[in-house]
């Protein structure tokens, strides 16, 4: 009988000296991990998007400290089972922080410890399909000694360089070359940098995670293009997955539409025209959600494109240069719009 | 009776002036140039312009502006925008008789404002509508060169012997102040007598 305990212990505590060590300590941490005074039962996991608090993290901090390289830290220890990757981000419920895992190392297979890096602002930047990207970043300064202008005797520009890091996701590709807010102002920022340069090898630990470093370099604020409210630069609101659901309009009375381009059109050249709807009080309606048609009056075998709200036109022939076509917006069988093109050389 | 000296230098500051007010009350150049809306009702879009500072209802306005009649742009732009200098200088004398004028206007704007397009301020139809065959292609500072031009060449307000012609050379050459900016500069020339003054003594 004892035989058969004592290889049934051996099996569980394992096969080698060095196996059992580190069972022990495995199972020692994970029975006290809570017990200490450094563990912080207000850390949880940050899903980055779905914008929430996902499982508690459970670990232990200890060795809170500031560097002018990463502003302020702190380091972590967590048991064997919850390995904590880099570029993970943790949300501290106590006193609502955001921290970016840094560092982390798998220390004999016992635990886990690292650094976490506070992240100081939230980057919101606009994909190419439209879509709005929100994630918290640890911003410190790429040149502190910069006097925050730059210029010659005609025109003096600003000046000033952050480094960015943020977990790593694959929206954060599409950073490099943006343009994007960096200001505290909560209503009307002007502060904007364009993300000029993306160190992304740098940080990749391969399993164990990566981070993704930019340099942002202070540009202008362009008052056209760059959305306030929504703090996106450059918004494109063309590309937005969500517009906003306007009231069914009367499509016979109430709708108005304004087909916009050059009355000329160059032959041998791609020229594009959009249409517009708009209600009776000048309000903004989806073409989305109008059944329309176009139609181009004289059979002028033009080459033709039609896609959401623009139609293409091209004209490849020199003996039609100097006539003028028509072209429609058809509703209902009835036409709502007209516009007269010439082709030209 | 207040005695009005009249020289030189008062002809190449009031051509300055008469060019700025020329090109403000010219609707194209104020659209080209796409000034802010003025922040406060009592300011006008000439204003923002021009630039300057106000105290209104006990607020202080600042506003850069982007038309001066000076070649450099005050304070720290951190703003995109477009820019025009009126500028003279005083070429030739000419046996003490005549004084040739050179009468320059330097355009240029950010580098990301240069392409009109659909979504710009204004838009490229809004620009074909102004009517100038240039406005097709879509580049700003070409636009804007063409509507000074046209404001200025052979205006009758720019007073001088014979009236205001482009320069002979140089007429209109590149200008960028540093890499983030492209424009151009307009060279004019006009002609005046030189202004003597004439004292009566008794």
């Amino acid at each position: 009988m004892s035989l058969q305990l004592m290889k049934e212990r051996i099996k569980h505590s394992g096969s080698t000296a060095r196996e059992e060590m580190i069972i022990d300590g495995q199972n020692l941490l994970k029975e006290e991990l809570e017990h200490d005074s450094s563990y912080s039962p207000t850390m949880y996991f940050w899903n980055p998007v779905l914008g929430c608090d996902d499982r508690p993290a459970k670990v232990r901090i200890y060795k809170r400290k500031y560097s002018s390289l990463n502003g302020n830290y702190q380091n972590f220890l967590t048991t064997y089972d919850n390995p904590i990757k880099i570029g993970e981000y943790l949300h501290d419920t106590k006193d609502d922080t955001y921290w970016l895992i840094y560092n982390s190392f798998n220390v004999n297979d016992v635990h886990y410890e690292g650094k976490m890096i506070q992240c100081n602002y939230l980057l919101k930047w606009q994909l190419a399909n439209g879509e709005i990207i929100e994630r918290y970043s640890n911003i410190v300064s790429a040149s502190k000694y910069d006097v925050g202008e730059t210029g010659n005797s005609t025109l003096v520009l600003s000046s000033n360089n952050y480094t960015i890091l943020i977990g790593y996701c694959e929206e954060g590709f599409e950073l490099e070359g943006k343009r994007v807010f960096i200001d505290m102002k909560p209503t009307k920022p002007t502060k904007v940098f364009k993300i000029t340069r993306s160190d992304d090898v740098l940080y990749n630990s391969g399993n164990m995670g990566s981070l993704l470093s930019f340099i942002a370099d202070k540009t202008e604020f362009n008052p056209n293009d760059d959305n306030q409210e929504l703090r996106i630069c450059d918004y494109n609101k063309n590309t937005t997955p969500l517009p906003p659901t306007p009231p069914e309009p009367d499509e016979t009375t109430d709708l108005r539409c304004v087909i916009s381009g050059n009355t000329n059109l160059k032959n041998g050249y791609k020229r594009p025209y959009i249409v517009k709807f708009t209600d009776k009080n000048k309000n903004d309606i989806s073409w989305r959600d109008v059944d329309f048609k176009w139609n181009i009056v004289g059979d002028l075998g033009l080459v033709v494109n039609s896609y959401e709200n623009k139609i293409d036109l091209l004209v490849d022939n020199e003996d039609l240069i100097g006539s003028s076509f028509l072209l429609q917006i058809i509703i209902i069988g009835k036409v709502l719009a007209e516009f007269e093109i010439t082709i030209i050389e | 009776m207040i005695k009005v000296i009249m020289s030189n230098l008062y002809n190449a500051s009031r051509y300055k002036n008469v060019i700025i007010n020329l090109l403000l009350k010219n609707n194209d150049f104020v659209t080209l140039m796409n000034p802010q809306k003025p922040p406060h009702n009592q300011l006008e879009i000439q204003d923002m312009l021009l630039g300057g500072t106000w105290f209104i209802d006990r607020k202080k306005y600042e506003v850069q502006g982007q038309l001066f009649d000076h070649n450099f742009v005050d304070d720290t732009t951190d703003e995109e925008k477009t820019f025009v200098f009126v500028e003279t200088d005083i070429n030739m004398i000419r046996q003490n008789i005549f004084t040739d004028f050179g009468l320059y206007i330097c355009i240029f704007t950010s580098k990301s404002l240069i392409r009109i397009t659909d979504d710009t301020v204004p838009s490229i139809n809004e620009v074909e509508g102004m009517g100038y065959e240039v406005g097709h292609y879509g580049n700003r500072i070409d636009i804007l060169c063409d509507t000074v031009d046209r404001i200025l060449k052979g205006n009758r307000k720019i007073k001088g012997i014979g009236n205001i012609e482009p320069a002979e050379r140089g007429f209109c050459t590149l200008y960028s102040p540093n890499n983030k900016y492209y424009g151009k500069c307009l060279k004019y020339n006009v002609t005046n007598l030189n202004e003597v003054e004439n004292s009566c003594e008794n």
